[in-house]
């Protein structure tokens, strides 16, 4: 009588890329039931040698991809992404004559900062210039907004073609302003265009209704649901407070990780 | 041993059972391991570092480093010739501000009192070119320049005349806009009593103060920020430029009154502030 064993519905693969400079970082803090996700030139994390910058800022933008083979005809996946921010101390050590990294998860004030700052989107077009036909810009579609965990799922993705290797690409923006995520051009200050339209513009704005800590510093719950119109319309006090956010990311945070952790999609999903 | 021992004493089908039994328990257990080992390409991780935000730095002239202004300390106004200025020759000063790595676009504010009845003027400056000039020369484009476009202001560290660098005003004035202005008593310009700024600065009915410590504040405003030319080295050198309205103008009438006087010991105090202009 022989064993049988299942495999895996799906395996997930990272493409093959640099090695991450900050890696004596990422050991630290790596999570045990992950493995390394490789980054690229085109990912625009900065944290590869072969990237010019080192580490992202605001306006700082970029696609990540990784492969999915399924091992059956048609699988169907949940991705979920997770953003954790840490401070980090180095030391100088000096009996090894090392230097000790120690790495700290920063407060939940900035994880939520992180949460809302730091956009997933499944959908990414050029925009393009009518003369050159250079690439002046991206418009994004699909938003992975964060839930109340903090954290982003993708929804019932499906993957066929059995034992292949098909490529997936998830785009990160970390907007600039805040009009780059909800329309502020009724106010005559602002002429910046948003990053989305349409209903994807309607569920960024939803989700920043619904959790105005993960976007605005210090925000003071009021019963007030915010809307675009608000925002738009007061648009000195919240672009402020959303700049504040990033501000204190920036001051207050080191180091993220970006995890994605997959499942399948469960039935009567 | 016990187990084969047993096992044949066991009924045909007792024998059937004990057997599946243990080969589905050596299957599950073989199973296990090799599932929790495809566990680990469901998952990926990377990392990566969050730059820091940068600052807007206000700082003196520059000698020291090659590409980097003087710290603020070493900005100073003194040795202020009010006869120069009342024969015509303003006084200069330079600063300059570094609006971080971002580029982004600042406003900046003067708020100064009005013990003395100085005209403030800012111009953007750059570091002049003196080869060529000798010393009697660059003194008279110091001293003696009225017009900005030939002036040439002196810039050292704080206690170190050794070390100096010129700078040349370029363009025309800065349009800075008076927030407060009452064109008060004795015919000089004050800083408004009771308005909105006044209560920003002052607490009512706790403080009060005199007429010339209220500050009159002056500001880029609208669309007249300060934008930093990228290929310009990292920092912008200003000219805040010390005078006195020498038209009909109120201040000229002021100032001729105020000097007179024998004031001329009368201090003032003057603050810079740059503040970066958010992205709409």
């Amino acid at each position: 009588m022989g064993i049988t064993t299942t495999t895996m519905p799906y395996v997930i693969e990272p493409l093959s890329g640099g090695n991450n400079i900050y890696q004596d970082y990422h050991d630290k803090v790596m999570s045990t039931d992950a493995i390394i996700w490789a980054m690229t030139s085109t990912d625009k994390m900065n944290n590869n040698d072969e990237n010019v910058d080192s580490g992202i800022k605001p306006g700082h933008s970029g696609m990540i991809s990784f492969y999915v083979k399924p091992s059956k005809e048609s699988v169907n996946l949940d991705l979920t992404f997770e953003i954790v921010g840490y401070s980090c101390t180095e030391t100088n050590n000096a009996v090894t004559g090392n230097t000790d990294i120690s790495m700290t998860r920063v407060a939940d004030e900035y994880q939520r900062y992180l949460a809302g700052h730091i956009f997933l989107f499944a959908g990414r077009d050029d925009i393009k210039d009518p003369e050159t036909d250079a690439v002046i810009g991206h418009t994004y579609s699909t938003p992975i907004v964060s839930g109340a965990d903090l954290k982003k799922t993708l929804l019932n993705q499906n993957y066929t073609k059995a034992n292949e290797n098909t490529p997936v690409t998830i785009y990160w923006i970390w907007p600039q302003t805040l009009s780059t995520l909800i329309d502020a051009r009724i106010n005559s200050n602002v002429s910046i265009e948003p990053i989305t339209s349409g209903t994807d513009r309607d569920n960024i704005v939803t989700n920043i209704a619904t959790y105005p800590s993960y976007y605005f510093y210090n925000y003071a719950v009021s019963g007030v649901t915010l809307t675009e119109a608000i925002m738009a319309a007061e648009y000195d006090t919240y672009c402020d407070k959303y700049d504040s956010a990033d501000n204190a990311i920036g001051t207050n945070v080191n180091y993220i990780t970006l995890k994605m952790t997959t499942d399948e999609t469960s039935e009567g999903e | 041993m016990r187990i084969i021992k047993y096992f044949k004493k066991l009924s045909v089908r007792q024998k059937i059972e004990f057997s599946v039994a243990s080969l589905l328990t050596v299957a599950l257990l073989v199973a296990l391991p090799v599932f929790a080992w495809f566990a680990q390409n469901k998952n990926l991780e990377t990392l990566t570092k969050i730059q820091e935000p940068g600052d807007i730095i206000i700082r003196a002239g520059r000698t020291i480093k090659p590409d980097e202004a003087d710290p603020v300390v070493n900005f100073e106004m003194q040795d202020i010739d009010i006869e120069a200025i009342s024969e015509g020759n303003p006084q200069r000063y330079v600063f300059s501000v570094k609006p971080s790595d971002y580029n982004t676009k600042y406003d900046l504010q003067l708020a100064h009192t009005t013990n003395i009845p100085f005209t403030y003027t800012l111009y953007r400056a750059s570091e002049a070119d003196v080869a060529g000039l000798n010393d009697d020369q660059i003194n008279t484009r110091i001293k003696e320049a009225s017009s900005s476009a030939t002036a040439l202001t002196l810039y050292h560290p704080r206690g170190d005349t050794t070390k100096k660098t010129y700078y040349q005003i370029n363009g025309s004035a800065i349009v800075m806009t008076p927030l407060n202005l009452d064109s008060g008593n004795y015919g000089r310009y004050l800083g408004q009593n009771g308005d909105a700024y006044y209560n920003k600065t002052y607490v009512e009915g706790v403080d009060d103060p005199e007429l010339y410590a209220i500050p009159v504040y002056l500001q880029t405003t609208g669309d007249n920020y300060i934008t930093h030319p990228e290929n310009a080295g990292s920092y912008d050198y200003f000219i805040l430029e010390l005078s006195w309205d020498t038209g009909s103008g109120i201040d000229n009438q002021a100032f001729e009154k105020w000097n007179t006087a024998q004031n001329n010991k009368e201090t003032d105090m003057i603050y810079i502030t740059a503040s970066r202009r958010a992205i709409q």
